[in-house]
């Protein structure tokens, strides 16, 4: 096997790095946890980058790993849920036209994820990010039908905390 | 409007607050050491392997082979003693060959399951190792047992405190290993792979 080039690949993480901090965003709840987890996404990343092929865009081949690495790898902090925090350091809603009542249903929305399982997170995660359901139930290794059944269910419960 | 379609909305510009790192912090991030679950499972699984080895060399000595064929055991216990070493060597093949197949870039289902089942084959070695033991014990126990003749019920009492407190202790040890190391390590592995299952 080659030796990977170390500056290539610092490069393609740079002009990437979003994808691993929505990650961090999704599955850590403060700013050493992000970090904590981003580095050991990297890690990852840089080990398995001799094996990248280029059969795949780099950033689907990204996307898995770093998913992989924070549902399965990753050992530090499930500190779990100081909701407190999240609004301010998680996530900063930015409605274009301020309206007072959907700021606070994707608060609360935000925070209804932060409380759901590993893999429903990585569900809601790869919705938000565009992805169709072959892709979602490929990357998680479901049928795309139990694919569709879970996000069902999440929506559900995302709506009955939006209604409570 | 669905919900979901409205935070996705949001999170699309969520994008604009992401933090920026630059090269010069991406670098040395790469020289540092993973914590990764996988990496201390194979940590662990080795230090269990040699464990056992070094029990298994320790107990073989000439005073103990004297005792064995004193008390006319020694076919057997030479017997289990080919069983363990075939065991050793097949367990270590097994543990590798499973440890081999985790592959990073698998979907999140499978990579769960190639390290549940890397575990697993370290998990019943040590079984395999236990139930060795308990039989070799369980036999000189009953070996020495049976070639006394004097004092037959009050050495038989000591045998079996002895017998009963062995027990006790190395069941003491498998708890600590597996509630107390395994517990913390994989229980989030085990927790995600059974709401896989619960879809199936």
């Amino acid at each position: 096997m080659s030796k990977p080039d170390k500056a290539k690949f610092v490069k393609l993480l740079e002009k990437h790095q979003n994808i691993l901090h929505k990650i961090c965003r999704m599955y850590t709840n403060d700013e050493h946890g992000h970090q904590d987890l981003f580095q050991e996404m990297s890690i990852q990343l840089w080990k398995a980058y001799p094996r990248f092929r280029g059969e795949a865009k780099f950033s689907t081949w990204m996307y898995r790993v770093a998913l992989n690495t924070a549902i399965t790898l990753y050992r530090k902090g499930k500190k779990r849920v100081d909701t407190g925090d999240l609004e301010n350091v998680a996530f900063k809603v930015e409605a274009e036209e301020y309206d007072p009542t959907t700021e606070e249903n994707i608060n609360l929305m935000y925070k209804a994820i932060k409380e759901l399982n590993d893999i429903d997170k990585a569900l809601v995660l790869l919705y938000l990010d565009d992805k169709d359901y072959p892709e979602i139930a490929k990357t998680l290794g479901m049928s795309q039908v139990n694919a569709r059944v879970k996000m069902n269910r999440v929506k559900k419960k995302i709506k009955k905390i939006l209604q409570a | 409007m669905d919900e979901l379609e409205l935070l996705k909305q949001d999170w699309k510009k969520q994008e604009e607050n992401l933090p920026r790192y630059d090269k010069q912090k991406l670098s040395p991030m790469l020289q540092q050491k993973s914590t990764s679950v996988v990496k201390w499972i194979f940590i662990i699984s080795i230090i269990e392997f040699s464990f056992w080895i070094i029990i298994d060399l320790l107990s073989v000595n000439a005073e103990y082979n004297d005792l064995v064929d004193e008390l006319g055991v020694s076919m057997f216990m030479k017997g289990l003693i080919y069983v363990n070493y075939i065991g050793v060597i097949g367990f270590i093949a097994w543990f590798c060959r499973n440890y081999m197949k985790i592959k990073v870039t698998d979907d999140v289902r499978t990579l769960i399951k190639r390290i549940i089942e890397t575990r697993r084959s370290v998990k019943y070695y040590v079984w395999f190792n236990l139930i060795i033991f308990a039989i070799s014990f369980s036999i000189g126990f009953f070996a020495a047992v049976s070639s006394l003749n004097n004092n037959y019920d009050e050495n038989l009492l000591y045998f079996i405190v002895f017998f009963v407190i062995s027990i006790g202790v190395i069941g003491g040890l498998i708890w600590l290993i597996y509630y107390l190391i395994y517990g913390r390590l994989i229980r989030r592995l085990i927790k995600n792979y059974k709401e896989f299952k619960r879809e199936e």
